[in-house]
């Protein structure tokens, strides 16, 4: 817990989203579970960020919602990526990296 | 998955989004039950790091953060997501609109027609019809009406009547009377001297309707009964007009034809009872022979149900009633009906019907108008299939897209809305200046709020109907096909939607078409009915005396008022002469009641000399008119026996009568010389002479029965009938001038050409079969339109087949007789159709209609003819396209 606590850039949130259901549809803890373990604890969505930002994907379109049996036979919502959530990853991606490389050059420029 | 099944899916759970739009309530429970399994997954969490549990739910508690706080950041989440999409689309359809100026021009005009319209109309039928009496609990009155079939279906009732019943019938809670015939009096003492119409009413008249006077009281019950103080109620109007609406004026006097009236009080101004009253007195003030009567008819009834009582009761009740009165009265009240029937708006009861029919033909027009919008959305949108393919097989949610789709379309539904209230003010201008002058409340019309709103309405539902269809249609596609196709062309097989589409159209315009013909032929046959004189070179005007007390009158002796009549009848023979001695005048002559224009009856009951009567047979009545000796030959009406009035017949009992009484009850021809009683309900017989017959003459217009007439020589009779030489109008100023040097204080007003008033008498058939005829046509042409679309389009869709066609030898004559078919086969089935549905609906314009009924053959076949050869040319134009294809283009398009 004591780890560095980064606040998520604007923008970002999404992709972060985006990119931890590209595998396999989750539910809501896992997805924030899963986006603690691949950024190795930098970031960590509070429930007050991840619903929301959740529902609005699926209102947008991204993703779709499907109540369902987590591991230990709990209710849960699973989410999971529509064709046009997997198609906004991409170009998320691409512009994230875009602007990734934009940054780092700024500030390796001296 | 393929796209077919996953469109299918989604249209599945279409229901349930459309309720996580609108029903809050859903969405929040299932926010819930989603954020306690959160809370119940984290405990299990932390149980298995070790946690006992109840330190296990407080951690994850804690690390949830406040429930609420989190639902609400979730809810504003979604209906920004849910508005950002939508604000999405709406910029894309403006985009594609207007990439597309020439589609969305037609669409919204086609639109803009149909809501325009319906606009306009609804504001009519909104502020005529759908007006409420201003009345309290309006639906618990009922007017009452004695009947004396078979001559008379409805009239007013006696004063003596009126009075028993008042206190007998028990279904009313409260019955009260009012004079019916305009009585007109000389108002002096406010401003200049002026024409005011008087009426009687019974004191509870207004505690009946529950209206309250909004300056001073209504009449007392006391004021019922003979001997009342002579008082006086003005209307909202003459208090505004002549009392500058000054409340101060109670207690100060008015004076009437030389009476003084104190007065008492002001009626509101939105009081429809009796339009053309300016001054209410109280029934007291009748002459008590009036009040007393059986034998006159004046009174207007009007009375409340009692609680729990309905109309079929109170017609049971009153019955009984009017028989007990038959049995006690029945020299006066055999064979009497009563009529019990709800409270009706006096101005709408004629235009009720035609308004309806326009608002009905109306409505088809919006119809035929959704109908050619959604041909325009199928064609458009079979020429996006590719974008639409490409855009599912991209990922594009079908429902997004089907927002999309109909968001478009709703788009233009809107603008054709609005575009559709400017077309909506113009009508209504060009409606208020033909609207017939009864009508009055249509001058009110306005777009108001209640307008406005069935606008957006009818806009909004237009845009649902003629956009659904076709946005699910071009989410209905096989994706691979649809991307390997060329992008024009889409599966013939869909013609057919479109086909049933102008088969819809054609038998939509087509029952409006009838209703239209029915009316027109209507109208011709008014004007070709004779009216039993000749109209032409005809003037008209009334000239009235002052009228005398009505006590001077009762004191008098019959031979007084004998030679009053006679002192009176030298007065008009001498402003006669006068006026017979102007240049360009041939002759002048008087009546009491103008044939056509008049709506008040003077008919009475008589008895054939030397025919005995039975008890069952209603006693026949004449329609009596006082004329002077040349009213028949000024007026053209044909004498067919005996001999006309002459001036010594004012003096002597004699008549001449119609000819329909004639044959009535002499069929031999022989009623020359036989006498009739005319006064057979009062104690003295007094026995007329026929002297002559006439021609019929249509007294109370053009579509009415005709009447018994009976002509006797009189006194002053108000209305002058003068035939001129040169057209009737240009004496006019040259007669009032020549009445005004006879005597200054006789007043002249009505002037009007005969040709006039037989024009204002059919100003409400006129009014509505213009409006329906007008209606009628816009709808031929917009499925005019809607026929010429389609073929066009198809003929475009098949370029490629009448290319191989004209390849192989097919002449152009062929290629034309392709396209005819097509457009003649789908024609006669939507006439069809149509036939079938106006056999059905026509019966309810039965009521509007003269001398045609309501199937009547030749104007169906009429409608066929026009409606078919609309069609067919319709089709030419594409036909002609499709002749000039080129074979060589057309094979190489693909």
């Amino acid at each position: 817990m004591d780890a560095e606590q980064t606040n998520l850039l604007q923008g970002t949130l999404d992709l972060v989203i985006l990119k931890a259901l590209a595998l396999e549809e989750m539910h809501g803890l896992g997805i924030s579970r899963r986006i603690e373990q691949i950024t190795k604890g930098t970031f960590q969505v509070k429930p007050g960020s991840l619903f929301p930002a959740l529902h609005r994907m699926e209102e947008a379109g991204w993703l779709s919602s499907a109540w369902g049996e987590s591991e230990n036979n709990r209710r849960a919502k699973y989410y999971r990526l529509t064709k046009t959530g997997r198609r906004q990853l991409g170009a998320e991606t691409k512009r994230w990296s875009r602007v990734s490389l934009a940054i780092k050059r700024a500030l390796e420029a001296s | 998955m393929s796209d077919n099944a996953q469109t299918h899916r989604w249209f599945r759970s279409l229901p349930l989004r459309l309720r996580s739009l609108f029903g809050r309530e859903s969405v929040d429970r299932d926010l819930d039950d989603e954020l306690q399994s959160v809370l119940d997954l984290t405990t299990d969490e932390n149980i298995a790091k070790g946690m006992t549990p109840r330190e296990a739910r407080r951690a994850a508690k804690i690390s949830l953060g406040g429930v609420d706080q989190v639902k609400e950041q979730v809810r504003a989440a979604r209906a920004g997501a849910w508005f950002g999409t939508l604000m999405q689309d709406v910029r894309f359809g403006l985009r594609m609109l207007r990439k597309n100026p020439g589609f969305t021009a037609v669409a919204v005009l086609t639109l803009a027609l149909g809501i325009g319209a319906n606009t306009a109309i609804f504001g009519v039928v909104q502020s005529v019809l759908l007006r409420q009496l201003p009345y309290l609990d309006p639906g618990a009155l009922v007017e009452v009406w004695n009947s004396y079939l078979p001559q008379f279906p409805q009239f007013a009732l006696s004063g003596a009547d009126f009075n028993d019943w008042r206190s007998q019938a028990k279904p009313f809670a409260q019955m009260a009377a009012y004079w019916s015939v305009p009585l007109d009096a000389n108002l002096t003492g406010a401003g200049d001297p002026a024409r005011v119409e008087i009426t009687y009413a019974s004191s509870n008249l207004f505690s009946t309707l529950g209206v309250r006077p909004i300056v001073g009281r209504a009449f007392l019950p006391v004021e019922d009964h003979p001997n009342a103080p002579d008082i006086a109620m003005l209307s909202f109007k003459l208090w505004a007009d002549r009392f500058g609406a000054n409340p101060a004026l109670l207690g100060r006097t008015i004076t009437l034809d030389g009476r003084n009236y104190t007065l008492v009080g002001v009626l509101p101004a939105n009081f429809p009872l009796v339009p053309w009253a300016d001054v209410w007195l109280p029934m007291g003030l009748v002459d008590p022979n009036e009040l007393n009567t059986r034998v006159h008819h004046d009174f207007n009834v009007v009375a409340r149900l009692a609680p729990h009582v309905t109309i079929p009761q109170a017609q049971t009740e009153m019955t009984l009633l009017e028989q007990r009165q038959a049995q006690a009265h029945p020299a006066t009240n055999r064979n009497f009906g009563v009529i019990i029937a709800p409270m009706r708006d006096p101005q709408t009861v004629k235009t009720r019907s035609a308004l309806l029919a326009i608002f009905f033909t109306v409505g088809m027009l919006l119809l035929i108008a959704c109908a050619n919008l959604i041909n325009l959305l199928l064609a458009r949108n079979s020429t996006r299939r590719k974008e639409i393919a490409i855009r599912i097989a991209l990922g594009a949610a079908p429902l997004r897209l089907m927002r999309q789709l109909l968001i478009e379309s709703l788009l233009l539904s809107l603008l054709g809305g609005a575009a559709g209230l400017i077309v909506a003010a113009a009508a209504l201008g060009v409606l208020k200046r033909l609207a017939p002058a009864a009508l009055t409340d249509i001058q009110t019309v306005g777009l108001n709020v209640w307008v406005l709103a069935f606008t957006f309405a009818i806009a909004l539902l237009a845009g649902i109907i003629s956009g659904s269809w076709p946005a699910r249609n071009s989410l209905r596609l096989d994706v691979n096909t649809a991307l390997k196709e060329g992008a024009r062309s889409s599966p013939a097989s869909r013609g057919w939607a479109r086909d049933s589409l102008v088969v819809a159209e054609i038998s939509l315009a087509l029952v409006p078409l009838v209703g239209a013909g029915l009316l027109i032929r209507t109208f011709g046959n008014l004007l070709r009915v004779d009216p039993g004189f000749r109209a032409d070179h005809l003037l008209t005007l009334q000239v009235t005396l002052p009228a005398l007390p009505q006590e001077r009158l009762n004191k008098m002796t019959v031979l007084e008022l004998q030679a009053l009549q006679q002192k009176q009848a030298a007065e008009w023979e001498q402003l006669a002469d006068r006026i017979r001695a102007l240049p360009r005048v041939n002759s002048v002559a008087g009546v009491d009641f103008l044939p056509i224009a008049e709506s008040e009856q003077a008919s009475s009951r008589f008895v054939i000399e030397g025919r005995p009567e039975t008890e069952s047979t209603p006693r026949p009545a004449a329609e009596m008119r006082v004329v002077s000796p040349e009213y028949f030959s000024t007026m053209g009406i044909p004498l067919i026996q005996g001999r006309v009035l002459a001036p010594a017949d004012v003096k002597i009992p004699n008549i001449v009568i119609g000819e329909k009484m004639a044959r009535r009850f002499w069929a031999a021809g022989d009623a020359i010389g036989h006498r009739i009683n005319l006064c057979s309900l009062y104690s003295q017989p007094c026995w007329y002479s026929i002297l002559g017959v006439v021609g019929d003459v249509h007294q109370f217009g053009l579509n009415a029965p005709l009447t018994f007439d009976v002509y006797f020589p009189g006194g002053w009779t108000n209305t002058f009938v003068i035939r001129t030489s040169v057209a009737p109008s240009l004496l006019v100023p040259s007669i009032r001038e020549l009445i005004h040097k006879f005597d200054p204080a006789l007043p002249v007003s009505h002037v009007l050409t005969m040709d006039q008033v037989l024009s204002d008498s059919l100003s409400q058939q006129r009014f509505s079969t213009l409006l329906l005829g007008a209606f009628a046509a816009l709808g031929l042409l917009l499925s005019a339109v809607g026929v010429y679309g389609v073929l066009s389009y198809a003929v475009g869709e098949r370029t490629n087949e009448i290319g191989v066609r004209m390849a192989l030898g097919a002449e152009p004559r062929d290629v034309v007789a392709l396209v005819i078919r097509h457009g003649a086969k789908v024609s006669a089935a939507g006439i069809t159709l149509g036939l079938a549905g106006a056999l059905a609906l026509t019966r309810l314009l039965s009521n509007l209609l003269y001398g045609v009924s309501a199937t009547d053959p030749i104007t169906f076949v009429g409608v066929v003819v026009i409606l078919f050869g609309v069609a067919l040319l319709a089709c030419y134009v594409p036909a002609r396209r499709a002749m000039r294809v080129d074979p060589m283009v057309a094979l190489r398009h693909e």
